[in-house]
């Protein structure tokens, strides 16, 4: 908390500020980071955060997410100009409704997102960092990644690639109350015996999470 | 630790006691004597004795310790091997290494399990009979380890469910975890905006929250309304995936029907489709013939099969009127650019199309033949269409007012100006005007010429020198926006 008068900045100077993600590491950000991520800027802007030395507390961001965040956005500085707004509404040459594309990631943007991965669950934390932050060109990058997994492949393999669980109807959880008899298959019986018991006693809370 | 794989131990003995017969598919042969023994270490260590001999010889010294384990204090074992890996069972013959007992463990000097509590001497027993489990875990098939999990599970403590819980999740973290349960819905539909119809139709079958996702009217609606496809009556707030369905169906129409009868009244087609010459040329002809149906067919009819005008009475009458093409409606249809009925004041509208028509049959002979044949039909078709297609034409120019696009204009319908007369003729000359996109851009300026109405065709074919001037400014705004 060391309070020095004569650092008092607008944030729009050319200034590094301070913040500290959720595991305690600190990290400088500059111009760039501050005008692409939304939520510093309205930050900056309402708090009039003048003292340089003390990091603002972003508690949703891992260390990692942030740093790749603050990467990101030291490469995308100057085309920040360039990204269309959604919001847009006077441009009539614009389809309003035309699909929107998700193949035109930039080279640098698919080597960027190639070390996150959905297997670690990175590639959502760097999504979910990107959200908390507002940095639109983050997001679009990595929810395009995301849709490009999803496309072209059919219900099983998404279930897979996610993690999905699915019982389909009459098996599983799904079976009919009536009918649960020894099912051989060992997945069956574990489900079989968990019914039998919610059965017996008034239901346990902890069944609802299953 | 001691506490999970004693655990583990006395469900293996009950497991084994209880029923011995779930072990069928133990490859190893086992001597039948030793089911029923009462020392189940015994009993283990005799099923495995010649597989090992160093673990007989650990059990036959520990069942002696037990026996003489008051007197054992004064014994010395220098070598004290607290580890518990194999080693401890190579070199269990110099290991055993017996101290004195607490009058805790005096008390339980004879239970099955805990033969004494030497903790050292405990460890070993531990040791052996875990690796005796693991051995015999090696062996078993997959279903016996399944069987033998299960049921080590239900023995377990929570306490112990969480800790192998949290094993897994150390092993495998958060694994393959679904975004939208992580996401706020607001990501997990952008970033399902990105997906095709066919991925989304995909994606609906993973599960339930899924379904609902990609179902949502927000993702369909844009991709319906591109195609300028609404559904025929307001949705109840409680029904979902209403836009799917428009969307289904329509593309089910387009891909089961003929291109001949594809009656696809929407002359919005998407932007690309304009280059196909060949399909516009489908599709012009499929609008006359529209047009021919229309006319046969009481609005009201008509407008129940709003988004495909396929009905058997419909196909039925159109082969009936369609009529050689001198007589047929304009290939080149220019009612494209339409006006807002509902602006419109509906008795000012038929005396409009009555006095059209009495000024069209009396202005033949001035003008030119090419602009008269072009007049001749267009105000046939529109004159004609006018009453049947109102319905449908509010209909569009609600759904279309909506997003920009070539909306009709809001200007009451007789509104003159001396350059709306010759941008009828602008547009007939020039056909393709009607695909233009930014009419609305057009409709809004007020300096822009207005779209023709029929009243003022009568002008057209008097042309005087003062009337030129507009119409030389029309052109080129006119090809302004074309460009």
């Amino acid at each position: 908390m060391a309070t020095n008068v004569e650092e008092t900045y607008l944030y729009s100077s050319p200034t590094t500020f301070k913040v500290s993600s959720k595991d305690g590491e600190i990290f400088d950000i500059d111009d760039s980071f501050i005008n692409q991520s939304k939520t510093i800027k309205n930050m900056l802007n309402v708090l009039d955060i003048a003292d340089n030395h003390m990091p603002i507390p972003l508690q949703n961001i891992k260390g990692t997410m942030l740093n790749a965040a603050i990467v990101f956005c030291k490469y995308h500085k100057n085309d920040l100009l360039s990204i269309p707004d959604d919001e847009d509404e006077d441009d009539f040459e614009r389809d309003a409704y035309e699909p929107r594309r998700s193949d035109d990631i930039s080279e640098w943007d698919k080597e960027f997102i190639k070390q996150f991965t959905v297997e670690e669950g990175t590639l959502f934390d760097i999504i979910m960092a990107a959200n908390y932050l507002d940095i639109k060109a983050l997001l679009a990058v990595g929810c395009k990644t995301i849709a490009n997994m999803v496309r072209g492949k059919n219900s099983d393999q998404v279930r897979q690639m996610f993690n999905i669980s699915y019982d389909p109807p009459g098996e599983g959880l799904n079976t009919p109350r009536n009918s649960v008899t020894s099912k051989e298959s060992g997945d069956n019986q574990l489900l079989t015996t968990q019914e039998k018991e919610s059965r017996c006693k008034t239901p346990s809370p902890e069944l609802m999470y299953d | 630790m001691n506490n999970i794989g004693q655990n583990n131990n006395s469900q293996l003995h009950v497991h084994y006691q209880n029923n011995p017969d779930e072990i069928n598919g133990n490859r190893r042969p086992r001597p039948t004597s030793a089911q029923h023994q009462h020392h189940s270490t015994t009993s283990t260590s005799r099923q495995n004795g010649h597989t090992s001999s160093s673990q007989l010889n650990t059990t036959a010294k520990l069942e002696q310790s037990i026996l003489r384990h008051e007197t054992d204090n004064t014994k010395s074992n220098t070598s004290i091997n607290n580890s518990k890996s194999n080693t401890s069972i190579n070199n269990n013959n110099n290991n055993n290494n017996n101290r004195s007992l607490n009058s805790k463990g005096k008390n339980r000097l004879y239970s099955t399990w805990t033969p004494l509590q030497d903790e050292e001497t405990n460890a070993k027993l531990f040791d052996e009979r875990k690796t005796l489990v693991i051995k015999w875990f090696d062996k078993w098939t997959d279903e016996q380890r399944r069987f033998a999990l299960d049921e080590l599970m239900t023995q377990c403590r929570p306490k112990q469910l969480t800790f192998t819980r949290n094993l897994l999740t150390k092993k495998f973290p958060a694994l393959h975890q679904d975004f939208t349960r992580s996401f706020p819905r607001v990501l997990s539909l952008y970033i399902f905006s990105f997906l095709d119809p066919r991925s989304l139709c995909r994606c609906a079958q993973v599960c339930w929250f899924w379904k609902f996702l990609t179902e949502n009217d927000q993702l369909w609606m844009p991709k319906c309304l591109r195609f300028g496809w609404t559904p025929r009556h307001t949705p109840s707030s409680y029904e979902n995936a209403v836009w799917k369905r428009v969307y289904g169906s329509n593309i089910q129409a387009l891909q089961t029907m003929p291109i001949r009868d594809n009656q696809l009244y929407n002359t919005h087609r998407p932007q690309n489709a304009l280059h196909d010459s060949e399909y516009d040329k489908h599709d012009r002809s499929n609008l006359s013939s529209r047009q021919n149906t229309n006319r046969s067919n009481s609005g009201r009819h008509h407008h129940n099969h709003s988004m495909l005008n396929t009905s058997t009475g419909s196909t039925s009458s159109k082969q009936k009127n369609i009529q050689p093409p001198w007589r047929a409606n304009s290939k080149f249809p220019t009612d494209t650019l339409r006006f807002n009925y509902l602006d419109n004041d509906d008795t000012v509208l038929e005396t409009l199309i009555a006095r059209n028509r009495k000024y069209s049959s009396q202005n033949y002979n001035t003008s030119t033949a090419h602009e008269s044949d072009h007049e001749k039909e267009r105000r046939r078709s529109r004159t004609k269409d006018e009453n049947n297609n109102s319905y449908r034409e509010k209909r569009r120019s609600q759904s279309l007012s909506a997003r920009g696009s070539p909306s009709p204009s809001s200007r009451p319908y007789h509104d003159k100006t001396s350059g709306e007369r010759e941008f009828g003729i602008a547009t007939l000359t020039g056909n393709h005007s009607f695909t233009i996109r930014p009419q609305s851009t057009m409709a809004n300026r007020p300096d822009l010429p207005r779209p023709p109405s029929s009243q003022k065709v009568k002008y057209s074919s008097s042309k005087t020198f003062g009337s030129e001037i507009p119409n030389r400014n029309w052109n080129t705004t006119n090809d302004e926006y074309d460009d």
